[in-house]
């Protein structure tokens, strides 16, 4: 009985949601200008990579703000200038660890930035600067289903797993090594939504890298695996994301870091609530 | 009774002394705020402290609490949330294992914390009933909760994941943290195993340092 009426609860929410899509999607032109440099992504719903064992299928997404470019090493370079503690010589070893902008030839260096690589997205960061960067701008980072929802699209439409095309170009960027040194914003793929550069050249952090679990919640754990972590659930794969492999990549590398790793291909943008 | 009384009179001199802090604390935020950059303070801890955290906690008496305040004491913590059923209770069984344990001169010197997962539903009400049920001294164990985003923090600066699962509990890591009186982290008990005996090592070392 109190199924039914949870799960007539959750079609009303879907349904809530459906309908603001349709009703904020022609309306885009329309909608509040989105603060410079980001784009606004209108709500839907997202298709969880792992769903629990009777769990709704699809999550809603509320609309946001989504940086258009992953955030440079210009930009980075004047965050740290306005917050001296998060200065290669000065972070905490608590909040990055011994790699962070070790592409930096020094500490702070605008002249060597601004030539070679200043219109490249910032790597070598953590998950704890990447999130201060984000509050400095008064902006957050993306959740995993915001950046999941928007990575979706190809060029044409929301959702780019109906196009095969588009999968198979995905799947290919994938499997090639990422490049040693990022490529300029904008010289990715830009998708349906005007966001550049989500697949291709780098990984990017999520504000919840942490409910990627790599062990302990699947089943087949050894046992001193399995009594590290809390969890009843079983998960398995929706039928519809079979075919994601790019996404499991993703998850799989999510559930690999720790807040204070730096790493050469990891990078991040920034997402923003509307007002 | 005058036991009683003399505590409570504790309470509330305890209870004034963290709202000083905290009006101090958040007069430090706001200065920050108006400069631009909501920053931590610069460095009145040691460069691996979690106390250089500036998120405000509210304990079980409805107190304000920063992590700084637990500093000079060795702290047993770990992360819970009331309405788990399986795992959470032995990680809060272990901790009071370890306390059973401990030789009566450290007992002084080793404070206990549990931090919620779940503050929505862990008021602090919940949490200080919590507190009695499982019989916990409160001059010795802090039962915190705080805004999600400073749960999150929290979590990735102890390498603990944590996920909300379909029946509104929590997926997550179990790990009990000892940190140093200087809020360092120089032990993780990981798993559910019963032998203490590294735990408590690591707790002696600490109060000796």
């Amino acid at each position: 009985m109190s199924t039914v009426f949870l799960v007539a609860l959750e079609c009303c929410g879907l349904l809530l949601a459906m309908v603001w899509t349709a009703w904020a999607a022609p309306a885009e032109g329309g909608v509040q200008a989105p603060p410079s440099g980001m784009q606004y992504i209108v709500a839907g719903v997202y298709v969880p990579l792992f769903k629990e064992e009777g769990a709704e299928q699809l999550t809603p997404v509320a609309p946001f703000y989504l940086d258009i470019y992953p955030v440079t090493n210009a930009q980075y370079v004047a965050f740290i200038q306005a917050n001296p503690r998060w200065r290669r010589a000065q972070v905490s070893p608590l909040l990055a660890d011994a790699a962070y902008l070790r592409h930096w030839q020094a500490d702070v260096t605008p002249p060597e930035v601004a030539t070679t690589v200043a219109q490249r997205p910032v790597t070598y960061v953590s998950w704890f600067a990447a999130r201060a960067y984000c509050r400095w701008q008064q902006k957050r980072l993306p959740s995993t289903v915001e950046w999941e929802y928007v990575a979706r699209a190809s060029e044409t439409v929301p959702d780019g797993h109906q196009d095969p095309a588009y999968q198979a170009r995905l799947l290919e960027w994938y499997t090639l090594p990422a490049p040693a040194v990022p490529p300029l914003i904008g010289s990715g793929q830009k998708n349906y939504w005007g966001i550049h550069d989500l697949h291709g050249s780098m990984w990017e952090w999520v504000a919840d890298f942490q409910t990627a679990f790599g062990t302990g919640a699947a089943r087949g754990d050894k046992e001193s695996e399995r009594d590290r972590f809390c969890g009843s659930g079983v998960f398995g794969v929706s039928e519809q994301e079979r075919v994601n492999y790019p996404a499991f990549m993703r998850y799989a590398y999510r559930s690999s870091l720790r807040g204070t790793y730096t790493v050469h291909n990891l990078g991040f943008r920034c997402a923003k609530d509307l007002p | 009774m005058r036991l009683c009384r003399r505590l409570s009179a504790l309470a509330v001199l305890v209870g004034f002394l963290l709202l000083g802090a905290r009006s101090a604390a958040l007069a430090e935020t706001d200065h920050a705020g108006h400069t631009g950059h909501a920053e931590l303070p610069a460095a009145a801890y040691s460069a691996r402290s979690i106390y250089q955290l500036e998120s405000v906690w509210t304990t079980a008496t409805e107190q304000p609490l920063r992590l700084g305040h637990l500093q000079g004491k060795v702290q047993v913590l770990a992360m819970v949330y009331t309405t788990c059923e399986s795992a959470c209770p032995i990680i809060v069984s272990l901790m009071q294992l370890i306390e059973a344990a401990l030789p009566l001169e450290l007992h002084p010197h080793v404070g206990f914390v549990l931090v919620t997962f779940d503050p929505a539903r862990d008021t602090p009400a919940v949490l200080s009933a919590y507190s009695a049920r499982m019989g916990l001294d409160p001059m010795s164990w802090s039962l915190l909760s705080g805004p999600p985003d400073d749960v999150l923090e929290l979590a990735t600066l102890l390498g603990i994941k944590y996920k909300r699962d379909q029946s509104g509990g929590f997926i997550h890591s179990n790990v009990i943290t000892v940190l140093n009186k200087a809020g360092e982290i120089v032990h993780r008990h990981e798993g559910l195993q019963q032998d203490m005996t590294s735990t408590l090592e690591a707790i002696r070392r600490a109060v000796q340092d």
